[in-house]
């Protein structure tokens, strides 16, 4: 049975027990979309250089909950709010949200106050495709969090979403929601790890609501193993004046796929992007990146990087709506890339869509390889090639690593690039 | 900021001037298209079998796909049966000299400002005259022959060098290309063909002129240009078409084959008729232009100048095969009014150390649409290739669009590849400058304009800059302010 057989399958034991979180009818509808679509391939734009065939035909596990295994997680050594994700589902025992006045899970909220629900979930679909669609119609594992106007969270809120694939394959699909009213600020960061040797498939949406004045920091690490498939989706819907500040490292799983929606949809808004990607062995690393300009005076910047070693595939697909309300947008966007080795590929595809006239928006896309000058000079100084070629990599990388504002988790996240880096 | 607004809407009101229609009898196939129709092209032109077998394979190709629809334009569907597929004015059978030629044509060519007479040998342009896509005329053959160079029509070259066209035809633009090629190969009427012997620089520039006379015609005619080992060539391409209420469809294909060490130069200044400003009528210029650097340090400069064609579809291409050859592509499109243009280019690195630069400028006014739609692909084997590609956006007014899809793709750690793309309008602080110097408006804008494009325009063969840099002074006709 392939992927989308077994969603299909699953959805008629899920279909009785699910939660409010969906309505009924829009759970429905998405299933329908997931039956008519099926998984996406690269016949579709959107998917043309990511290819998810190889694994369609694994035997996946939709509604695994093994037991908690806490010593398989690696926690960041930085003081925050911990909540563990085991395969889609949120573990309780191994979370610590004490203090986080309202966090809740999006069952227990579409229980309690259904209007919130409907107020902020699922707001912004720039794309569907199948994989989306399913896991709307599986939405109900997952946290819900909200911070109260004027709050700022006093702590990081740190997610670890663990893959446990030592009693076989499995396929997970969290969805998390997080509002910050007005005024409130706070720091999200999502933690990808895996244990157990078999294939993982992680198909997560995060989404983000922003009402004026807030304030917004979102970090997505990628430590699986190389049997980890990762397709994510983060969006994030700004109000009037709000800010948001992504950044999204990659630099392990089999095949990863971030997807970051950006929709300013109010006045005076800015949001900035940032990746890294780090590709070796036959590793494939898809960005795609939207950030939508719907109303006048909105601020975004982006700055992807990537190093792309062995036969790893990078992908990155940046696009930039202006749309016709939007004036006075101020866009820009760079992508850079170095290839390493012969088999190494980019693909990349910097996209401006414009309907407005009084914009500035620029973008810039290179592919290319360390600086033999640079190299010369570091050698002239007798430093070897493999440090050499190190160290330029790891200040290529730093322009990214610098915007994670949390000092001991830059420190750690630093070293673990630089580890990744060592020839 | 009214001022410029003015501006841009008496811009908007800028007329075609090209839109007469010229009272030529026609020599017409019935509408519709089915395999009688190929082969009564292919009787009408008293082809050699191995043509029509070509183009029937072609038709049933056709036949089995379906329109592409990925493009960032919006048209109607196109009734393919609702088309004349050929269209050829009548005339008397064979041409001694130029003064046979219809005086109805001649006037029509006099009027585009294309002197088919030979006294104005100064001017030092060869023209292939093609109207409702049949080759009427080609000037100063006798003195391209003495260097061995051919330049004739594609029917001409069928009868005559056969075993050329043979061997080169459809060898860039496969017949299974694409739904406009498959077409264009199963209906083309005519075309130009052009093959520069080895060694041979051509003296002049090169032309063909492109018209669409008659009603509900489509025009499908394929250009060949085949330039051998160190030879040198310099070719330029322009279109009009009378101004008609209902849309018609231009799907010509271009293959360009450059050997060792030749170079092909390919300017074409692109003014088919753009429709009213309401959107009605004008030409859909749906074609396929690609060229391919077949040997080692072979070079290919595409230049276009795209002002109209109320849906403009293309991308000329370049295949770099040889080690060392060099593909360029310069490109201004200007959209006005409900104007779509998708347009861009392919760059293919297969050779070592090949080069590519790309520097498409696009403006976009009125209501229209503007997209950059490029490639740059390195294959693994592209040792140190290179590519630099700028795309820019200069939009009037705020309700238009311009758009940019490059695509990237890079398989060779040794390329390197850079691409950067601005978005802006015209800055008040630029007119205001102007303004300052005693500079009016509307020759300010006109100044940015054209410096804007300059980059482009530099690029073309001097008879053609001059006709271009009119061509964009008359889209800033009647602009004061």
């Amino acid at each position: 049975m392939n992927l989308k057989d077994l969603i299909l399958e699953e959805y008629k034991t899920f279909a009785p027990q699910a939660s409010n979180a969906v309505s009924k009818v829009l759970r429905e509808e998405s299933i329908k979309q997931v039956a008519e679509w099926g998984i996406p391939t690269i016949k579709q734009e959107e998917w043309k250089y990511t290819n998810l065939k190889s694994i369609l035909d694994t035997p996946f596990r939709l509604n695994a909950s093994p037991a908690a295994t806490s010593n398989a997680i690696h926690y960041y050594n930085i003081d925050a709010y911990k909540l563990v994700f085991v395969n889609g589902i949120l573990n309780a025992s191994l979370s610590d949200t004490k203090g986080i006045e309202a966090f809740a899970t999006l069952k227990s909220i579409s229980e309690a106050e259904p209007a919130i629900l409907s107020k902020y979930f699922n707001k912004f679909h720039p794309f569907q495709d199948g994989l989306q669609a399913a896991n709307l119609a599986f939405a109900q594992h997952g946290v819900y969090l909200h911070v109260n106007k004027g709050k700022a969270l006093p702590k990081p809120v740190v997610v670890y979403f663990l893959s446990d694939t030592t009693q076989g394959p499995i396929f997970a699909q969290p969805r998390n929601l997080i509002v910050l009213e007005q005024g409130a600020s706070a720091k999200w960061i999502e933690s990808f790890q895996s244990t157990g040797n078999d294939t993982s498939f992680t198909n997560i949406c995060s989404e983000f609501f922003l009402h004026q004045d807030s304030h917004l920091e979102q970090y997505k690490f990628q430590q699986e193993n190389d049997k980890a498939y990762h397709v994510g989706t983060s969006q994030v819907v700004h109000l009037e004046k709000s800010y948001s500040h992504s950044a999204v490292l990659t630099w392990s799983g089999a095949l990863v796929r971030n997807n970051l929606n950006i929709h300013l949809g109010a006045e005076y808004c800015e949001a900035h992007l940032y990746g890294l990607y780090l590709g070796n062995n036959s590793r494939h690393i898809d960005n795609h990146t939207l950030v939508d300009h719907a109303m006048p005076n909105c601020y975004s910047n982006e700055l992807y990087k990537g190093i792309l070693d062995d036969q790893s595939t990078g992908v990155f697909n940046g696009k930039i709506w202006v749309q016709k309300d939007a004036q006075k947008t101020n866009a820009f966007q760079s992508n850079k890339n170095v290839l390493l080795s012969q088999k190494a590929t980019m693909n990349t595809k910097p996209q401006l869509e414009i309907f407005a006239d009084d914009v500035k928006c620029s973008h810039g896309a290179t592919v290319g390889q360390l600086d033999e000058e640079a190299l010369f000079f570091l050698r002239a100084r007798g430093i070897p090639l493999a440090q050499a070629r190190m160290l330029l990599m790891q200040a290529f990388s730093d322009d990214v690593l610098n915007k994670i504002t949390i000092p001991a988790l830059q420190e750690e996240i630093t070293a673990t690039i630089a580890q990744r880096l060592r020839p | 900021m009214s001022d410029s607004n003015k501006i841009l809407e008496e811009l908007t009101q800028s007329d075609y001037k090209y839109g007469f229609v010229t009272n030529i009898e026609n020599d017409s196939a019935p509408k519709g298209l089915s395999e009688d129709t190929v082969r009564f092209i292919s009787a009408k032109k008293n082809e050699p079998e191995w043509l029509l077998e070509w183009r029937l394979k072609a038709f049933r190709h056709w036949l089995t796909m379906e329109t592409p629809t990925w493009a960032n334009v919006t048209f109607p569907a196109i009734d393919y049966q609702d088309i004349i597929y050929y269209s050829a004015p009548k005339q008397k059978i064979s041409l001694s000299s130029l003064d046979e030629i219809d005086p109805e044509l001649r006037a029509t060519f006099e009027k585009l400002g294309i002197s088919l007479d030979e006294q104005k040998r100064l001017s030092g342009v060869a023209v292939d005259a093609v109207i409702d896509s049949v080759s009427i005329t080609t000037t100063f053959k006798g003195k391209l022959s003495e260097l061995g160079i051919i330049f004739c029509s594609m029917s001409e070259a069928v009868h005559e060098h056969p075993e050329l066209v043979k061997k080169h035809l459809g060898s860039v633009v496969p017949i299974t290309d694409n739904y406009f090629t498959a077409l264009n190969s199963a209906v083309f009427s005519d075309g130009s063909f052009c093959y520069i012997p080895k060694g041979v620089r051509c003296p002049m520039e090169l032309s063909t002129y492109f018209r669409i006379n008659a009603a509900n015609t489509g025009q499908f005619e394929r250009t060949l240009l085949i330039a051998d080992e160190g030879s040198y060539v310099s070719y330029l391409e322009g279109c009009t078409a009378p101004m008609r209420d209902e849309n018609q469809l231009h799907a010509a294909v271009v293959e360009l084959i450059a050997m060792e060490k030749a170079e092909i130069k390919y300017s074409t200044v692109q003014n088919w008729y753009p429709g009213d400003k309401n959107g009605k009528g004008g030409i859909y210029n749906f074609v396929t232009k690609r060229a391919i650097c077949a040997g080692d340090h072979a070079k290919i400069s595409w230049t276009q100048v795209e002002t109209g064609s109320s849906i403009t579809w293309k991308y000329p291409s370049v295949i770099l095969k040889g080690d060392y050859s060099i593909g360029e592509f310069y490109s201004v499109a200007v959209t006005n009014n409900m104007q779509q243009a998708d347009t861009g280019t392919k760059m293919i690195h297969i050779g070592k150390n090949s080069r590519s630069r790309i520097v498409s400028k696009g403006i976009s006014a009125g209501k229209s649409q503007n997209s950059y739609r490029g490639l740059v692909k390195v294959m693994p084997r592209a040792e140190n290739a290179r590519n630099f590609s700028q795309c820019d956006s200069l939009l009037m007014g705020d309700q238009c669009g311009a758009h940019t899809f490059p695509y990237i793709e890079v398989g060779n750690p040794s390329a390197i590849v850079e691409h950067e793309a601005t978005t802006s309008k015209i800055g008040e602080d630029q007119v205001f400058y102007c303004n300052q110097r005693g500079i009016d408006t509307e020759k300010a804008v006109a100044l940015i304009v054209n410096g804007y494009c300059k980059e482009v325009l530099n690029q073309l063969p001097m008879e053609f800059a001059v006709e271009a840099q009119k061509l964009l002074a008359i889209s800033l006709e009647g602009s004061v302010g």
